[in-house]
């Protein structure tokens, strides 16, 4: 039964315009979204380019003037300009912290369009409190970009819903549901393997689309062998769901208008209904605290540490005595008394600031377990993950930025309280960022939990069909 | 034709898909009312806090040089708007307060977005959001077969053959559909004015507003009534014209502003943070900076002002020239930051015109952009905020450095200025601007939903000639 | 052979058909007549498996259609009222669609011979069937029966809108198969075509079968007395 099946399901579906229109609307959506989601990364690559070209400025400049010194000569410029001092350099000489775009950057906007990608953490300035948001049209962040992953999450259900809605009740109202019962077949097997020979179909058609686009716009995410089978196992997941949704649809329901509007409810529910009402629950049961708030704390803060400035670089001495040792005390006067003030504002804002981390966590929490329920924020979360452009890469940026901070000031504050000069030899040696993407995928676990949910669904739902192989209700 | 519509909304209540469909719009309607109504409070209490604390953190402040109190500076916030409880708009998505400080004009920080995880990309649940993305569905699912169910039911011969004019016939199926959403979006509306009118310390609230918002909505569920009847009297069976016209509630609602970002974003490019910050700094450089004496343009305005008082040295000028000099490299810098800022509005203006020139394809664009407008949470109004707090950063520097002209003696050090000056300072405000000025620069807005409402109707009305 | 034994079929308080007993041996024709509702057509999806009898037993060819669904069925042939086929395939290609999914394998050439003993014109054989006729795809429907070597053949008022050409035609095959030894069964409004082709007719109200008679022994005129007097007898009552 099954070639049989398989010979004339194609010859059906070449012979109605269904399987052109899907073939053409796939091939243009996937295209049109992947030239789309490459010409943002490579927009990101090019502001990329243009800071790293005017940091080069810079820094010839830097290396020139610091040539100038060694040759023992005194260029005319203002005493806070020079760059043989190191506070100078670490102001104003800042590394660059890029964020490379991954190689599957163009699958998914997701956060991307709202943070910076490079950062230049300076020596002294609030490193821990830096904002990463780059200028932006809100509008943009309002309506989304026409990417991949809308592509994928939004669009390929609803093609998937077109294709399959009336695949049982479409036989029920031709008439030849009738015909096909007189058969001696189990007409449950017959139903499953028409499924089973659009859902190879869909499938391939999908992955060859895709790799056909990605073969025109972006070769290089060719070679991302481990990556790309997780997002083609992670979309033949998808699209197993709602083939198993339009399954059990056809079963119970069998009558193409109300066959599509169920689909249609379906759809709406998880892909807008349920992300937005997680979304505005979750914002309800961790609320992120006001940030209004969080600046009247901060500058309270500033406020009271202002008045004991005195006060307090008495108490950061005395825990760093070594950098009291050097005697030109009215020079050193003031960065001690900067980073002292600097470091207790640091410490008391601290908390304040974990408190955003902590409900973020809370938030994110509360969507890896509600995932499950909607599909569509299961892919979200597998396709950021797989592009690189989730909120966690995104934290995870922001933390290793600050370590880097961290890093730099380490490499020049001794320098200033031994009084040393930064040299062309300490240009060579400064500490560089390379951004390390740390975060797991966990696209093979999504994959696994959605064929899980998906069989689930198939056999819980559908048992009392699958049981009753004749499938007698379905005929009258 | 009464008759007509009668036995249309008769077979529509006795139809079970359409109450299931209203109870469950009007639950997401109640959870994006409650949650909303909560956040609305908390939010406004909170801006009125962070005001109060915020100016009396500046009126306290330890007695300093003003331009050290320029330095120490001060926040402006932005007022919660009443009819944001209705349409978020961008809210989440720019912040709602500018730190406002000497030499620096500072973006709005801190976007709810940036402190939410990636889900709130597929929307939150508002009211708008119900109403814009929701109720045209509802549309759907009762006009969908207001033609196909009499073809399919071989009906439609039989009303044919009766005396009924179709022109009538369609009408009363066009009012049919129309009408339950009517009801529903108008129970919305009041229910929303209600609450708001109810509710403490609100800010702009006005019926009328809302009674705009009402008809806005109003006007573009009688256009997709419009489109959705009209499929069905193209269709041939029911299927085809469900499909049909979710296709195009897709097309409207999804992909056209999608693709209008992506064409916005080639056409008209942001600069990035860094890239604008270092053209800011390079035409800063080629000026006035008031803390430093030395370069030329300083030297120039000392000759400028020199030869205007008619005097030989600054010592015989009649005020302090340090601080009038301060208010100079300020009001250069404050013209640098316009001019960058405006070429930077400029883009999102550009930007913002490419969606809506995109209206043609999508009546949605235009509703999106003229609820947020009424709604006072649209992009142009965070805009018109920055500009607001712009200025008032200008004033309080005015103000300062004013006092350092007029007040410190020359070459005087150690010069304070205490709590009774810094209380002078006049406190922020920012009122939004009138329906009418919101209306008026709303007028291309305007013009294509009135086109998308004329033009189907026009074709609805020959095709019910025709069939 | 179609047997059927006591098949009662009911909907809660309703009864669709009560204590049915008949047997059509191989080579008759079975015509159960009968107002709408009178339980003909639940009588053939009880045969066909469609709907599982209340009580009583139905068997094909001596096998329990409830027990051996799939096995009797590749022994019969339903023609529904309207018999539709796929239309964008040609007749050539339902044919061969529906004879594999009965386990059959046959190539062109004998389903064309099929086609064309079941009366379809051999220029219709390779056109798709979205522009037959009823009368044509009976005939589709007759062929798929001798391709499978039905011994069974269960027809849900076959004539009914058919020309009176198309009917006379489609009478003819009927007579054809009953000379071949096939059982047939066929729920009918037409006295006319009952009388002239089966060799047994049943008359039906409320689910029971009133009157049993051979077509022989009985001329047109009385059969359509006795038929309007069951009737005009359902009414008063």
């Amino acid at each position: 039964m099954f070639s049989n099946n398989l010979l004339y399901e194609i010859k059906l579906l070449t012979r109605s315009k269904w399987l052109l229109i899907l073939l053409v609307s796939i091939a243009m959506l996937f295209a049109f979204a992947t030239f789309n989601g490459k010409k943002n990364v490579d927009k990101r690559l090019n502001d990329i380019t243009v800071v790293k070209k005017e940091l080069q400025k810079r820094d010839s400049v830097l290396v020139e003037t610091l040539k100038v010194f060694e040759a023992g000569k005194k260029p005319d410029m203002p005493y806070w300009q020079k760059p043989n001092e190191p506070m100078t350099v670490g102001y104003q000489y800042p590394r660059l912290a890029i964020m490379k775009p991954q190689e599957l950057s163009f699958l998914a906007t997701g956060q991307s369009d709202m943070y910076t990608h490079f950062k230049s953490p300076k020596v002294y300035g609030n490193n821990f409190a830096l904002d990463y948001s780059e200028m932006v049209n809100p509008v943009q962040l309002l309506f989304g970009n026409f990417d991949l992953a809308f592509v994928i999450i939004y669009i390929l259900p609803l093609l998937i819903i077109t294709f399959t809605y009336n695949i049982l009740s479409k036989e029920k109202e031709l008439g030849t549901l009738k015909l096909l019962g007189a058969q001696p077949i189990a007409i449950m097997s017959w139903l499953l393997q028409k499924l089973a020979i659009r859902y190879v179909i869909i499938t391939l058609l999908t992955w060859i689309i895709v790799l056909l686009t990605m073969l025109l716009f972006s070769v290089n995410a060719l070679a991302q062998v481990t990556n790309l089978i997780g997002l083609f196992l992670i979309i033949a997941a998808y699209v197993l769901f709602w083939f198993v949704a339009a399954f059990i649809v056809n079963v119970k329901i069998n009558n193409s208008s109300k066959n599509a509007l169920a689909l249609i409810g379906v759809w709406l529910l998880l892909v807008m209904v349920i992300p937005a009402t997680i979304n505005q629950i979750g914002s309800a049961l961790y609320p992120t605290p006001s940030r209004l708030k969080m600046i009247n704390e901060i500058r309270l803060i500033k406020k009271e540490n202002e008045e004991k400035q005195n006060e307090i670089m008495n108490d950061y001495l005395r825990t760093h005595p070594e950098l009291a040792q050097n005697n030109d005390e009215q020079r050193f006067g003031f960065w001690h008394n900067y980073f002292a003030s600097e470091k207790v504002m640091e410490e008391k804002t601290k908390p304040l600031l974990n408190d955003y981390d902590i409900q973020l966590k809370k938030q994110q929490h509360l969507i890896s377990t509600f995932k499950y329920i909607s599909p569509a924020i299961l892919m979200q979360q597998a396709l950021n993950n797989i592009s690189g452009t989730s909120e966690k890469h995104y934290n995870d940026y922001k933390k290793q930025v600050f370590e880097f901070s961290v890093r730099w000031r380490n490499y020049l504050v001794p320098m200033l309280f031994k009084n040393e000069k930064f040299t062309l030899e300490d240009y060579s040696s400064m500490p560089q960022f390379n951004y390390e993407n740390r975060i797991k995928n966990e696209v093979w676990f999504n994959f696994i939990a959605l064929t899980l949910i998906s069989l689930l669904l198939f056999f819980v739902l559908g048992s009392k069909h699958l049981k009753d192989k004749s499938a007698k209700n379905l005929f009258l | 034709m009464k008759n007509i519509v009668l036995k249309e909304l008769k077979e529509l209540i006795r139809d079970g898909r359409f109450k299931i469909a209203s109870i469950i719009l009007l639950v997401l309607l109640l959870i994006a009312t409650v949650t909303g109504v909560n956040q609305y409070k908390k939010n406004t209490e909170q801006y009125s806090i962070s005001k109060t604390k915020e100016r009396n953190i500046w009126e306290t402040q330890s007695e300093k040089n003003p331009h050290s109190a320029a330095h120490y500076g001060t926040y402006a916030f932005k007022p919660q708007f009443a009819l944001s409880l209705f349409d978020y708009g961008v809210t989440q998505y720019t912040g709602s307060s500018i730190f406002l400080e000497a030499h620096n004009r500072n973006e709005a920080s801190f976007s709810e977005a940036s402190d939410q995880t990636s889900l709130a990309r597929f929307g939150t649940l508002s009211i708008n959001f119900v109403l814009i993305y929701l109720f045209p569905l509802i549309i759907i699912l009762i006009g969908y077969n207001a033609y196909t169910k009499e073809f399919e039911l071989k009906t439609f011969t039989l009303l044919k053959s009766q005396s009924v004019h179709p022109v009538k016939l369609a009408l009363g199926k066009w009012l049919a559909t129309f009408l339950p959403i009517l009801l529903l979006t108008a129970l919305v509306f009041i229910t929303t004015g209600i609450i708001l009118s109810n509710l403490q310390g609100v800010a702009f609230f006005s019926w009328m507003s809302l009674s705009v918002l009402f008809f806005t909505y109003t006007l573009y569920y009688a256009v997709i009534t419009t489109l959705t009847v009209l499929i069905s009297m193209w269709s041939k069976s029911s299927g085809v014209s469900l499909v049909s016209s979710l296709v195009i509630w897709v097309l409207f609602s999804f992909i056209t502003p999608k693709i209008a970002t992506n064409f916005a974003n080639s056409n008209h490019p942001y600069p990035s943070k860094s890239e604008f910050a270092s053209r800011i700094a390079e035409d800063k450089q080629k000026g006035l900076d008031g803390h430093n004496p030395w370069s030329k343009a300083a030297k120039q305005l000392e000759i400028e002002t020199l030869k205007e008082y008619g005097v030989d040295s600054i010592s015989q000028l009649p005020f302090n020239y340090a601080g009038y000099r301060m208010q100079k490299g300020e009001e250069f810098e404050a013209q640098v930051y316009d001019k960058h800022y405006s070429i930077l509005n400029d883009i999102a203006v550009n930007q913002n015109q490419t969606y809506k020139n995109l209206s043609f394809i999508s009546p949605f664009v235009p509703i999106r952009f003229l609820s947020m407008d009424i709604a006072n949470t649209s992009n142009n109004l965070h805009w018109k905020f920055t500009q607001a707090a712009e200025a008032y950063r200008l004033e309080k520097q005015k103000f300062l450095n004013y006092d350092i002209k007029d007040n410190m003696k020359v070459g005087e050090r150690g010069y304070t200025m205490g709590a009774d000056k810094f209380k002078k300072l006049p406190k922020f405000k920012f009122t939004p601007p009138l329906l009418s000025e919101i209306l008026s620069e709303n007028r291309q807005n305007i013009l294509f939903i009135a086109l998308w409402l004329v033009l189907p109707f026009i074709g609805l009305i020959m095709t019910s000639k025709k069939i | 052979m179609i047997t059927t034994k006591n098949l009662t079929k009911t909907y809660g308080d309703f009864t669709a058909v009560s204590n049915l007993s008949f047997t059509v041996n191989e080579g008759e024709i079975l015509c159960l007549l009968g107002a709408n509702g009178a339980g003909k057509s639940t009588t053939i999806n009880m045969l066909l498996n469609f709907l599982d009898p209340t009580s009583g037993t139905a068997q094909i060819n001596g096998l329990d259609v409830t027990k051996n669904a799939l096995k009797t069925k590749s022994l019969l042939t339903y023609i529904p009222e309207n018999l539709m086929l796929y239309p964008t395939l040609t007749a050539i290609e339902n044919l061969d669609y529906f004879t594999k999914l009965s386990g059959k394998n046959f190539n062109t050439n004998n389903l064309k011979s099929f086609l064309s003993e079941a009366g379809l014109q051999n220029d219709a054989h390779s056109k798709r069937v979205q522009n037959f006729s009823k009368g044509m795809r009976q005939k589709v429907g007759i062929a798929l029966a001798i391709a499978k070597q039905a011994k069974v053949l269960l027809l849900d008022e076959p004539t009914s809108g058919l020309d009176p050409k198309s009917s006379n035609e489609f009478i003819n095959l009927l007579t054809q198969m009953k000379a071949n030894n096939v059982a047939i069964l066929m729920a009918t409004h037409d006295l006319f075509r009952a009388k002239e082709v089966s060799t047994h007719i049943g008359i039906m109200r409320s689910g029971v079968l009133q009157n049993y008679i051979e077509t022989a022994n009985i001329s047109l005129k009385e059969l359509e007395t006795t038929y309007l007097d069951i009737m005009n007898f359902q009414n008063i009552s």
